[in-house]
């Protein structure tokens, strides 16, 4: 009875339950919570990201001109995406920006020559906490996707930041469409406001991606629509949740 | 709010809870021009010219949202409070900051119903609870919200296909006849929604529960049982509050939609298209019964 491309409840639970086994196989911090008093389980992570090294206005200027080169990363060693860890370039696609050293101290990343030479001016450097959450949408039979990017200073990245912050990709949509895309709403378990990506079209997605594809699509249901969804917030899924 | 409680039982009472048109559309408005007396006051604390200016007075409807009317209120009070530390303005009654999401109506049942009138609240510019309420910069976040809202609604109710089919210029009729106060406007649009026949029947019922203190509850709830009979209101509670009709907490509660309290026998559906807020959802606030008989 369900629309194509969506998941019930009892489907969705269990896929939640699949993806926090492996996330504790690869150990990359999902964490499955059950609320019993309200019949309801979601997922959760939280990441601690170095902000894109590119200002604001950087990036204004550099999407109104797409043929240019892009504006320089700030004085530092530079690496190239080639030699970071999964989690670098994690990082590096969010900003869609070369990192330069400094973001791996950070990070605590594993040791490298470079790092030794990390001039300690850059240590100025923010980091950003993302708390995402998964939700089923009872409304939509489709998972949710909530965000909160902390600053250091504990405050909330505001809309308009997070919105400028997602990769180019996703600017063009953004700048059509971003008040039905990515808003603020109240996480409806918690209470709390959190940025949503809207649910109405991840029906319409998925349905077209499950369409596509052939295999355990369903079984993968969650990893495709984040991997395919999640970049526009700083989310990268790592390929060992396709089986 | 009084008349339309007597109008509703006149009419269910005495036609045995059929309603003609007319009637119908006189509901609907009865509960279009709803309205709260409010005052406003700046916190106390947040006086910077040395003077508490003026409380500011208004007939606020119930049907609204506070950003969409308080333009004169921020104009008034931003006069008297720091150029240097102010951020965005909001509400608190009693040390509850309010929601300005959830329809004005639904924050007076909730907090105001058992207080004198008019309902005084208190403005704020500083330390804004960022961990309660969503930020409010301008009208279009009101209008995110509210297409955002109408949408889920209509995705319970017909499986989002009546909203889908509409044009973008739907959308914004529906969104300035509610903002303008154009009742007309606002039914050209949102009759499609509330389209309940053949099959467009709904097939479940919007509905948002809300107690002071806790997170709002929402479940998928049928206005039809399998055997085709109308489902209550009692039975909405019992599906979505069970632990409300296990106890006798029902008795020590009130049960307002739109500030009255309709028996518990209605009929979910005949709630739903009459009864709803614009963003077309039934709104519920359950109070303790106690306080207000005190």
């Amino acid at each position: 009875m369900a629309a194509a491309g969506s998941i019930s409840a009892d489907e969705f639970r269990s896929l939640a339950e699949k993806f926090a086994d492996t996330s504790s196989k690869i150990d990359d911090g999902w964490h499955l919570e059950i609320l019993a008093s309200q019949d309801s389980v979601y997922l959760w992570r939280k990441s601690i990201l170095p902000r894109s090294s590119q200002s604001n206005e950087q990036q204004k200027e550099s999407q109104k001109d797409p043929g240019s080169a892009p504006p320089p990363v700030p004085s530092g060693h530079v690496v190239t995406p080639t030699k970071m860890s999964e989690t670098t370039e994690i990082c590096a696609q969010l900003d869609g920006q070369q990192l330069n050293v400094h973001d791996w101290d950070e990070m605590e990343m594993e040791e490298d020559e470079d790092e030794q030479c990390m001039p300690t001016v850059l240590l100025e450097r923010e980091v950003l906490t993302y708390e995402y959450h998964i939700l089923y949408s009872e409304s939509y039979a489709v998972p949710v996707l909530y965000v909160n990017i902390y600053k250091q200073d504990g405050k909330l990245v505001p809309l308009d930041t997070v919105w400028e912050m997602s990769p180019s990709s996703f600017q063009k949509l953004l700048g059509e469409d971003k008040w039905t895309i990515l808003t603020q709403q109240e996480h409806p378990l918690l209470g709390r406001p959190f940025l949503q990506l809207h649910p109405c079209h991840t029906g319409d997605l998925m349905s077209q991606v499950l369409k596509n594809s052939a295999g355990n699509i369903k079984q993968n249901y969650l990893a495709t629509w984040l991997s395919t969804v999640g970049p526009m917030v700083g989310l990268h899924i790592s390929p060992n949740y396709i089986t | 709010m009084i008349n339309f409680r007597s109008l509703w039982f006149q009419v269910n009472i005495t036609r045995g809870g059929r309603l003609t048109m007319a009637d119908d559309r006189e509901i609907l408005r009865e509960i279009w021009e709803g309205k709260v007396p409010v005052c406003f006051q700046l916190a106390q604390e947040e006086v910077y010219t040395g003077e508490q200016p003026d409380p500011f007075f208004l007939l606020v409807p119930r049907l609204s949202y506070f950003p969409l009317v308080t333009d004169k209120v921020l104009r008034h009070m931003m006069k008297h409070v720091d150029p240097e530390h102010h951020g965005e303005m909001w509400l608190e009654f009693d040390g509850q900051p309010l929601k300005w999401h959830y329809p004005i109506g639904v924050l007076f049942d909730l907090y105001g119903m058992s207080t004198d009138l008019p309902w005084k609240l208190t403005v704020h510019f500083q330390n804004f609870p960022e961990e309660e309420l969503l930020r409010c910069s301008s009208k279009e976040v009101v209008q995110s919200h509210f297409i955002s809202v109408v949408k889920e609604a209509d995705a319970l109710k017909h499986r989002g296909q009546v909203i889908n089919s509409m044009q973008k210029k739907d959308h914004s009729t529906l969104w300035a006849g509610f903002m303008n106060d154009k009742f007309d406007q606002f039914w050209s649009v949102n009759k499609r929604l509330m389209e309940n026949s053949g099959e467009k029947a709904f097939m479940f019922v919007p509905f948002r529960i809300y107690r002071a203190d806790q997170i709002p509850v929402q479940k998928l709830f049928k206005p039809c049982a399998d055997s085709g009979e109308s489902l209550t209101l009692r039975h909405l509670l019992k599906t979505a509050v069970p632990e409300l009709m296990e106890t006798d907490a029902l008795i020590s509660s009130r049960v307002l939609i739109q500030g009255i309290e309709p028996p518990l026998d209605t009929p979910v559906c005949w709630l739903s298209e009459h009864l709803s807020y614009p963003d077309n959802f039934l709104h519920i606030c359950l109070m303790p019964r106690v306080e207000v008989e005190s």
